[in-house]
């Protein structure tokens, strides 16, 4: 009998007391968890539902400072207000104009730049790259000045193509994509050469489909990013009908002075709900391209 | 195949770097041409009465952004891994990542009116509760912790995605084994999961950290940057000085203070993670 046998005999009552003990603390620990994390869910989401209800009632209980759970009328009546006396339904289109635009475009300029960077031999390659990802490090904004003198001097200014065209190049777009390029065996690459393939056959035959779940993260991220961005179309569009939802949520409340209350709740549950309905659906993909974006926010 | 990103890299990324560098050496409105003027831009630091306070109050928002965002971020993250319930973690991981989602406009816009004194639902409940709330985003006191919360409620999906995914590298045998051996819960906790994490939480801290010190539209539309410049920030005052009180060249130097403090804070994180930073994979 060794040491060890005898110390687990010594032991054995000891333990399964020990383990009853620790299952009935066990399942309490159990139940305040689960407790703990629907509170912190509804901590999270009590503010939308405030906004959303907000949307939906009547001005008397708009106006009402108790907050009313339960409102017994529900009208469409701030939506309307919020859509007939804005141009919000434009800014909507702006929004979604300039997310397609870039999400779309972006994806073309980082498959072809992520193909160079993984694929092709040419000089200075690395250093290229190094100075790409130099820019991961800092913060787009700290250049808020110079890139506002860039796009002055494109005449962009109060365009909507100013929210488009800076925002092509995307980073860690191309990085993820490099790196994912890299995973796929040049092999392929070798048998489709020998078919006859070039760069571009290369990529739309063997690239692309292989590269598909890392594309379309890629592509749901970046929508995300400009979808929600709030920095540079503040910086860059000054009138009402061009610009992004939120931007144009926040002029009607900082101009008209928090006048029409119920519109700004319509227009703000507007961009919410979208939001909530889509994570729901895409949030597999979701997740995995925030948590490799994990760099920037 | 690189050159659309190429040319897109200089003219929209290279091309403001550097001109960061060159405007600071410039006294500029935009309108009339840019003459040199040397280091007086940088020399102006010295007077300025508005620097030292934008910057105290832009550390003391990250500071406390970064420190509760990780302990949140963790807590949350290593709960919903634990629970066993799957409705519970369906519910939790939903709740917790949907306000990441919204556009930082509307999340600013929301809270301005649930914090608001006298008419937003928060001060409601609380002078309910018998408690006397302050005016939250009005108050010296007040405002910067205030506008902690927004950003946490905000943006805490991410760190708890980032903790979320790093709990899933964390061997569950190996948790096991400790566990035979008679280590309590602490000590699985404290010897396994936290090194195990600790890349995790490397880039958790290393995100919070810099997103935080760009913080610009909560202040922007909530405070103002006020009362006074209680909450101004760094970004927000390169915003104003730039673009509502023309003056570029100053607002460049303010920018490249900015850079400075990013660049040394990602240097001094680069040494802690090779002293504490641990990679192994059992």
């Amino acid at each position: 009998m060794s040491v060890s046998d005898a110390l687990a005999r010594g032991t054995t009552r000891r333990t399964r007391a020990h383990e009853r003990r620790r299952g009935t603390g066990a399942s309490l620990g159990r139940i305040v968890l689960s407790v703990f994390l629907v509170l912190a869910g509804v901590v999270m989401l009590v503010p939308v539902v405030w906004v959303v209800l907000q949307s939906f009632e009547v001005p008397a209980d708009q106006s009402s400072v108790a907050p009313i759970w339960f409102p017994s009328h529900l009208t469409l009546g701030s939506y309307r207000t919020l859509f007939s006396t804005t141009p919000f339904g434009l800014n909507i289109l702006s929004s979604v104009a300039v997310t397609v635009a870039v999400v779309l475009g972006s994806a073309v300029v980082s498959i072809l730049a992520a193909y160079a960077f993984a694929r092709i031999e040419f000089r200075g390659r690395e250093a290229l790259f190094i100075m790409f990802l130099a820019a991961l490090t800092l913060p787009t904004q700290v250049a808020a000045v110079p890139e506002f003198v860039v796009v002055k001097n494109l005449h962009l200014l109060n365009s909507r193509l100013s929210l488009v065209i800076p925002a092509l190049v995307q980073v860690i777009a191309i990085f993820l994509l490099r790196q994912h390029i890299r995973t796929i065996p040049t092999e392929l690459d070798d048998a489709a050469r020998i078919d006859g393939a070039g760069h571009l056959g290369i990529l739309r035959h063997i690239i692309i489909p292989l590269s598909w779940p890392a594309i379309s993260a890629v592509m749901v991220i970046t929508g995300q990013y400009i979808w929600n961005d709030f920095f540079w179309p503040n910086l860059f569009i000054n009138s009402t009908n061009r610009m992004t939802a939120p931007l144009a949520l926040y002029n009607l409340e900082s101009v008209s002075g928090g006048g029409p209350v119920g519109a700004i709740f319509a227009g703000l549950t507007v961009l919410c709900v979208p939001c909530v309905i889509v994570f729901i659906f895409l949030q597999r993909r979701l997740m995995e391209g925030i948590g490799y974006r994990g760099v920037s926010r | 195949m690189l050159s659309p990103a190429l040319i897109l890299y200089v003219a929209f990324i290279g091309i403001p770097l550097v001109g960061v560098i060159l405007i600071s050496f410039v006294q500029w409105d935009l309108i009339s041409p840019p003459h040199f003027v040397g280091l007086s831009n940088y020399r102006s630091v010295a007077h300025d009465t508005q620097l030292g306070q934008t910057l105290s109050n832009t550390f003391l928002f990250d500071i406390m952004t970064t420190a509760i965002h990780v302990l949140l971020g963790l807590g949350l993250a290593i709960a919903v891994t634990t629970v066993r319930s799957k409705v519970v973690r369906y519910w939790a991981r939903t709740a917790i990542l949907t306000p990441f989602l919204m556009s930082a406009g509307v999340v600013a816009l929301m809270w301005s009116y649930i914090l608001a004194d006298g008419t937003g639902p928060l001060n409601y409940y609380l002078t309910k509760l018998g408690l006397h709330p302050p005016n939250w985003l009005a108050s010296s006191t007040w405002s910067l912790p205030s506008l902690v919360l927004i950003d946490v409620w905000a943006t805490v999906g991410l760190t708890f995605l980032i903790f979320l995914v790093g709990l899933q590298s964390v061997p569950v045998d190996l948790l096991e084994a400790a566990s035979i051996d008679g280590a309590g819960a602490w000590t699985r906790f404290r010897r396994i999961t936290l090194p195990m994490l600790s890349p995790a939480t490397f880039i958790a801290s290393t995100t919070a950290f810099i997103g935080a010190f760009e913080i610009f539209t909560w202040p922007l539309i909530d405070t103002a940057g006020g009362p006074g410049i209680a909450t101004q920030t760094v970004l927000l005052y390169v915003y104003r000085a730039a673009f509502q009180n023309y003056q570029f060249g100053y607002s460049a130097v303010v920018s490249l203070i900015n850079v400075a403090i990013l660049i040394s804070f990602v240097v001094v994180m680069g040494l802690i993670a090779r002293r504490w930073v641990h990679y192994e994979r059992v």
